[in-house]
C-alpha cells in the first residue's frame, strides 16, 4: 500500500511541478505585457501598419497599450524633452473661485485653517498646532505694539481653535458627577453647581483632573457655562487637551460614539427636558435628512454643521456633542474695547422688529429672528437698553454671559478705518448706570439664548447673505458708500459677549471681552473690527500676556502648558526635539557649551531630576509630579512667606511633598535677564552680604565656577579622531570599489557608506549633552526650581519670569531666611544656565 | 501590406507514456503528424492551402501542452484534421483542443488560468494526506495570481 502511495506521490510530484514551472514561465511573459525588455523597445513592437515617424515627438501616435512603455523608456534615455508634460493651468485659471475653494479644501485636510486664516495668512507667520494653522505672530515684529494696545487700547485674538463641547443631560447627574471625578473641591471652590454658575449667567473655569487622580493627572482648564435651562452644559476646551478629556467625560458618563445622528429623532434619542414639543419638531422639518451644508458659502467651514460627532448614553440620556468648528471665538483686551464693541455692534431693536415683521411679505421664508423674537420683545428692549447704558466693562459682574443679537456688522464699516481713540476725548462719566440687575433681567428672560439653541444658530448661519451677494447689493447703492439698507433681508447676528475681569490688577489689565459667534460670521465681524483699529495679536501674545500677568492660572491665557499635564509634557518634548536638532546644526565653537556653564536642563526642564534632587536623601524616584493649585494652601504658602512668621504652612506637609510643585513668579532685582530654562538656586549668606557690599557692578558678580568638561573632551576628541579614520578608510575602499568595477554594472557600496558613521556622531553628539544630575549636585548654590518662560516685562519695566519649584526647596529657603535676619529682602538666586554663568538675584512670587 | 492573421491552437496531447523524443525533433514530427492528417483528408490542395503558415510554436513535453499556430485562412482544414492525429513519430496518441486564440498572449492568459483549474480538480481528487501535503509544499513555488481568475 505505501508503496503504491509513494509512486502516486510521484506521480503527483511530476505533475505538479510540470505545471507549476508553466505557470511561472506564462506569468512572467504575461506581465510584461508580451514585450521583454531585452527584445527592444515600445515602439518596435508596433504592427507595420500603425508604424508612425511622428512617434519621435508625439507618443500619442502610438496604441494606447504601448504608450506607458514607451514613455518609461524614454524618459530613461534622454530625459523628458521629448515628452511634454501636461502645461500647468495659468495663474489666472488657478485663482478661478471654483478652483481656488478646491485648492483650500485640499490644504486643509491635514490641518484646519481658521475662519479669519487668509486674513492672517497675508500678515502673520503661521504655526501648525494642534491640527490647526495657527496665526503665531505678526510679520512686522511688534512686541511692544502688542502690549501697548493690550494695555491702552483694544487688541484682539482669533482663539477659535479652541474646541466646545455641549453636554447635554440632568442637571443633579452632571454637575455631580464632574465635581467628584474631575474638578475637585481642593482646587475648584466653586463648583458646577453653584449660585453663580447654575443659571448659565456666568462663565466659570475649573481645573480638570483624570477621574480619581487627583492631585496627579492633571488635564487643563476648562471654561464652561450652562445653559439657561440647565439643559446643557458647554465646555471650551484648549486643542491640545481635548482627546484626553473627552475620553474622560466618555468613560464616566459611559458615552458610546455615535457619529453622524440624524438631526431628526428627537423623540427616540435626545431627552430635553425643556421641549416645546410642536415648536421643536416644526423647526426641526425644515432642516432636511441629509442637511447638506454645501450650499452655504463655504470655503472655510467645517464639514458638517448640523450632524457633529455625538456621544450617547442611551440609559441616562447623556449626550455629549463634539461642536468643534461650530463656534467661533474672539478675544479682546484692552480699556477700549467697550467702546469699539459699541462702534461695531448694533443691537436688533424692538423697532426694527417690528418694521421687519410688517414689511416680511414673504411669509414661506421667516428669518430666524423674526420668528424667534416674535414674542419676545421685552428682551429686544432690555437688550438695547443695557447696550445703550454700558459704558465700561467694569459695571458688568465678573465672568458674565450675555446674549445679544446684533444687526449685520458689515453694514455700518466705514470706507475708511475709523480708530476708536481717535474719537473725541473719553466722556468723563461720573457715575456709570447700574447695569447689574438689568444685566439679569435681561438674562433671565432670554432664557434660550439664540446662539446656545441648535436650530436657530444653524438657521443663522444659513441664512447668512453671502459675501459677494452683500457686495453686489452695495455695488447697486445710488450714492456709492452710502449705508446699505437691506430691511427686512439685514442679517441678524446671535452672539453671546462673555466679560472677562482684570485679574491681575497689579500688573497688566488683562481684563476684556471674549465673543462667541457663530460659523460663518467671523470674517464680517473680524473685518468689522479691523476697521475700528483694533490691533490683533498672534499665538506669541498668550506667552507674553501670561508672563505680563505673572501667573499662568490668573491670566486667563493658555500661553505655555503646565509640565504636570500630558499635553504640557507634549509641548516641552516637541520643543526640545526642534532645539536639540537646531543646536546641533551649529560647529562646537558657534555654540554654548553646557557642560561649562553647568546648564542641567538645555532644552527640557526635567522636574523629576529636579524633583528627585530636592526629596529627601536624594534617593526618592519620581514618577509622577504635579503642581499645586489649592488656593487655600498657595494664598497661606504666600502669607507665611510675605510675612517672618516662624509658625506656618510649612509646620504642616501637604500629601506627597516629594512630588509637589509650587508656581513662582520671579522678578529680577538689578541687572540680568533670564529666559526659559534659568534655574532658581538658594542664596548663601556670604552672597548676600557680599551684594549689598558690591562695588564694581561688572566683575563682583556672584558666579558659578566653570563647568569642568575636560573628560567629555577627551573622550569627544577620541572620537572624532575614530571617526575622520573610518570616513577616509570609508572613502577608499568606496573608490578602489568603483575603480575595479569599470564594466558598468551596479555596484554595492553600503559595506562602506557613510551610514555606518551615523552611530559616532550620535555618539559625539550625546557627549555634548550635560548629565543633568551631576551638575545638579554639584552646583554651587542648592537649585531649587526651574523658570518655564521669562522675558522683558513691560507692565513693571523689569526682566520677570514664571517657573516652578520644589516645595522642599522653598520649605529650606525659607527656613534659612527664617533663621537669622541676614535676608530681609527675601531675595533668591537664579541663573540663565544656557547664557552665562551668573547669579542674579530676584525677587520670589507666590502665583497665587 | 496587409497584416497576416494567424489563429493559435492549444492542444494538449494525450498519450499514455511520455512524450520522448525520439530520432526526429518532437516539433519536427508533430507537424509530419498534422500534415500527413491534412494529406489524407484534403488531399494535397489541402496542404498546399495550409502549409503556408502551420508550425509548432511552443511545445512542452512535460505538460504535453503545444501552440500550433496557422494562417486564419487555413484554420478550418487543419482543426478539421486535428482529431484524425493517431500517431506521433510511432507513438499512439490524440490531440485535445483546448483553446483557440487570435493572439499568444490571450493563449498564455488562458492557459495559465486553465493550469490553474486543473491543480484544482487534482488537488480534489488526491486520496491520502501524505499526498496533499506534498501538493501544498509544491504551491509554494508558485508564482502569485497574474491573471483574474473569473
Amino acid at each position: 500500500m505505501e508503496v503504491d502511495e509513494t509512486v502516486e506521490s510521484l506521480g503527483v510530484r511530476n505533475f505538479l511541478a510540470a505545471r507549476i514551472q508553466e505557470i511561472n514561465s506564462l506569468s512572467n511573459q504575461i506581465s510584461t505585457s508580451g514585450i521583454p525588455a531585452s527584445k527592444g523597445l515600445a515602439f518596435q513592437h508596433v504592427p507595420k501598419h500603425m508604424r508612425r515617424r511622428a512617434v519621435s515627438h508625439n507618443p500619442k501616435r502610438l496604441p494606447k497599450r504601448l504608450q506607458g512603455i514607451h514613455r518609461h523608456q524614454v524618459e530613461k534615455s534622454s530625459g523628458s524633452s521629448v515628452i511634454k508634460k501636461a502645461k500647468k493651468p495659468s495663474r489666472r485659471h488657478r485663482r478661478r473661485p471654483s478652483n481656488l475653494t478646491e485648492e483650500y479644501n485640499r490644504r486643509q485636510r491635514e490641518h484646519k485653517w481658521l475662519e479669519t486664516h487668509i486674513w492672517h495668512a497675508k500678515r502673520f507667520h503661521i504655526l501648525n498646532k494642534w491640527g490647526y494653522r495657527i496665526p503665531k505672530e505678526p510679520t512686522a515684529k511688534g512686541y511692544r505694539a502688542g502690549y501697548r494696545a493690550a494695555s491702552q487700547f483694544c487688541a484682539m485674538r482669533d482663539i477659535s481653535y479652541y474646541s466646545c463641547f455641549e453636554l447635554e443631560g440632568n442637571f443633579q447627574l452632571i454637575s455631580s458627577k464632574i465635581s467628584t471625578s474631575f474638578a475637585p473641591t481642593e482646587v475648584n471652590p466653586l463648583s458646577l453647581s453653584s449660585e453663580m454658575y447654575k443659571s448659565g449667567k456666568r462663565e466659570g473655569t475649573f481645573h480638570f483632573y483624570r477621574s480619581g487622580s487627583y492631585p496627579f493627572g492633571y488635564v487643563g482648564r476648562v471654561r464652561f457655562y450652562w445653559k439657561m435651562d440647565q439643559s446643557s452644559l458647554f465646555l471650551w476646551v484648549h486643542p491640545a487637551q481635548k482627546d484626553e478629556i473627552l475620553n474622560e467625560i466618555c468613560a464616566e458618563f459611559e458615552l458610546m460614539s455615535k457619529q453622524n445622528l440624524v438631526f431628526r429623532r428627537p423623540e427616540k434619542d435626545k431627552d430635553e427636558p425643556m421641549d416645546t414639543a410642536s415648536d421643536e419638531t416644526e423647526i426641526s422639518e425644515e432642516i432636511p435628512k441629509d442637511y447638506d451644508d454645501a450650499h452655504i458659502d463655504r470655503k472655510l467651514l467645517p464639514k458638517k454643521l448640523c450632524h457633529r460627532p455625538k456621544w450617547i448614553n442611551y440609559s441616562t440620556n447623556v449626550i455629549l456633542t463634539d461642536l468643534e468648528g461650530v463656534f467661533n471665538r474672539f478675544r479682546l483686551y484692552g480699556p477700549l474695547a467697550t467702546q469699539t464693541l459699541k462702534e461695531v455692534f448694533q443691537v436688533l431693536s424692538p423697532a426694527k422688529l417690528e418694521k421687519d415683521i410688517s414689511n416680511n411679505d414673504n411669509i414661506n421664508k421667516q428669518f430666524w429672528w423674526l420668528n424667534y423674537y416674535q414674542d419676545k420683545q421685552e428682551v429686544l428692549t432690555k437688550q438695547c437698553e443695557l447696550w445703550e447704558k454700558l459704558k465700561s466693562f467694569s459695571q458688568i459682574p465678573c465672568h458674565s454671559v450675555i446674549p445679544l443679537t446684533l444687526n449685520d456688522p458689515r453694514i455700518s464699516i466705514p470706507n475708511k478705518t475709523d480708530p476708536v481713540v481717535k474719537k473725541k476725548a473719553k466722556p468723563v462719566v461720573e457715575s456709570f448706570d447700574d447695569v447689574g440687575p438689568l444685566l439679569d433681567q435681561l438674562q433671565s428672560e432670554a432664557v434660550d439664548y439664540p446662539i446656545l439653541n441648535e436650530k436657530t444658530r444653524t438657521k443663522a448661519i444659513d441664512e447668512r447673505m453671502s459675501q459677494e451677494e452683500f457686495n453686489k447689493r452695495q455695488s447697486q447703492l445710488l450714492i456709492p458708500g452710502s449705508k446699505l439698507n437691506l430691511g427686512v433681508e439685514e442679517n441678524q447676528v446671535p452672539i453671546i459677549l462673555i466679560h472677562r475681569p482684570n485679574t491681575a490688577s497689579t500688573r497688566f489689565k488683562n481684563g476684556g471681552w471674549d465673543i462667541v459667534l457663530p460659523a460663518g460670521w467671523a470674517m464680517p465681524i473680524w473685518i468689522a473690527l479691523v476697521y475700528r483699529c483694533v490691533r490683533v495679536l498672534g499665538l506669541r501674545e498668550s506667552e507674553t500676556f501670561e508672563s505680563e500677568s505673572g501667573s499662568s492660572v490668573h491670566s486667563n491665557e493658555d500661553g505655555f502648558l503646565p509640565p504636570d499635564s500630558l499635553s504640557g509634557e507634549k509641548e516641552a518634548d516637541g520643543r526640545l526635539s526642534d532645539l536639540q536638532i537646531n543646536y546641533f546644526k551649529y560647529p562646537p565653537a558657534k555654540r554654548p557649551n553646557f557642560i561649562k556653564l553647568g546648564c542641567p536642563f538645555p532644552f527640557k526642564i526635567d522636574w523629576r531630576s529636579l524633583l528627585k534632587f530636592g526629596s529627601a536623601k536624594n534617593t526618592v524616584d519620581i514618577d509622577s509630579f504635579y503642581i499645586m493649585r489649592n488656593p487655600f494652601f498657595l494664598e497661606a504658602l504666600r502669607n507665611t512667606l510675605s510675612s517672618s512668621n516662624k509658625n506656618t504652612i510649612f509646620n504642616q506637609d501637604p500629601s506627597n511633598p516629594e512630588h509637589l510643585l509650587i508656581e513662582i513668579c520671579l522678578t529680577i532685582v538689578g541687572k540680568g535677564s533670564i529666559g526659559p530654562g534659568a534655574i532658581v538656586c538658594i542664596p548663601h549668606e556670604t552672597d548676600i552680604v557680599q551684594m549689598n557690599n558690591k562695588v564694581d557692578e561688572v566683575n563682583d558678580n556672584l558666579e558659578e565656577p566653570v563647568g569642568d568638561d575636560a573628560s567629555a573632551h577627551k573622550k569627544r576628541e577620541d572620537l572624532r579622531n575614530t571617526r575622520d579614520r573610518m570616513k577616509s578608510f570609508m572613502q577608499k575602499k568606496r573608490k578602489k570599489l568603483r575603480k575595479k568595477n569599470c564594466n558598468g554594472q551596479p555596484i554595492d557600496l553600503t559595506p562602506f557608506s557613510s551610514d555606518k558613521l551615523q552611530v559616532i556622531n550620535s555618539a559625539i553628539n550625546s557627549l555634548w549633552l550635560p548629565d543633568s544630575e551631576q551638575i545638579l549636585k554639584n552646583m554651587s548654590r542648592t537649585p531649587i526650581g526651574a523658570i518655564v518662560f521669562g522675558r522683558e516685562t513691560y507692565s513693571i519695566a523689569k526682566c520677570s519670569g514664571i517657573g516652578y519649584c520644589t516645595f522642599n526647596g522653598l520649605k529650606e529657603w525659607f527656613n534659612a531666611c527664617a533663621k537669622c535676619d541676614w535676608n530681609p529682602r527675601k531675595l533668591i538666586l537664579v541663573r540663565d544656565c544656557r547664557n552665562s554663568l551668573v547669579y542674579r538675584f530676584a525677587k520670589l512670587e507666590i502665583c497665587v | 501590406m496587409v497584416r497576416l492573421r494567424h489563429r493559435y491552437i492549444i492542444a494538449e496531447v494525450q498519450m499514455e507514456e511520455e512524450w520522448k523524443s525520439g530520432n526526429v525533433t518532437r516539433q519536427n514530427a508533430l507537424m509530419e503528424a498534422i500534415n500527413k492528417s491534412i494529406r489524407s483528408l484534403h488531399g494535397i490542395q489541402g496542404v498546399a492551402l495550409s502549409k503556408a503558415g502551420l508550425y509548432a510554436k511552443y511545445i512542452n513535453p512535460s505538460t504535453k501542452i503545444c501552440f500550433i499556430r496557422m494562417r486564419r485562412t487555413a484554420y478550418e482544414i487543419v482543426t478539421s484534421s486535428l482529431p484524425f492525429v493517431t500517431r506521433l513519430d510511432g507513438q499512439l496518441m490524440s490531440f485535445k483542443t483546448i483553446y483557440t486564440g487570435a493572439t499568444i498572449r490571450h493563449c498564455n492568459i488562458f492557459l495559465q488560468k486553465y493550469h490553474r483549474r486543473e491543480l484544482e480538480t487534482k488537488y480534489g481528487s488526491l486520496k491520502s494526506d501524505l499526498q496533499r501535503k506534498l501538493f501544498e509544499a509544491e504551491l509554494a513555488n508558485m508564482a502569485p495570481l497574474s491573471v483574474k481568475i473569473s
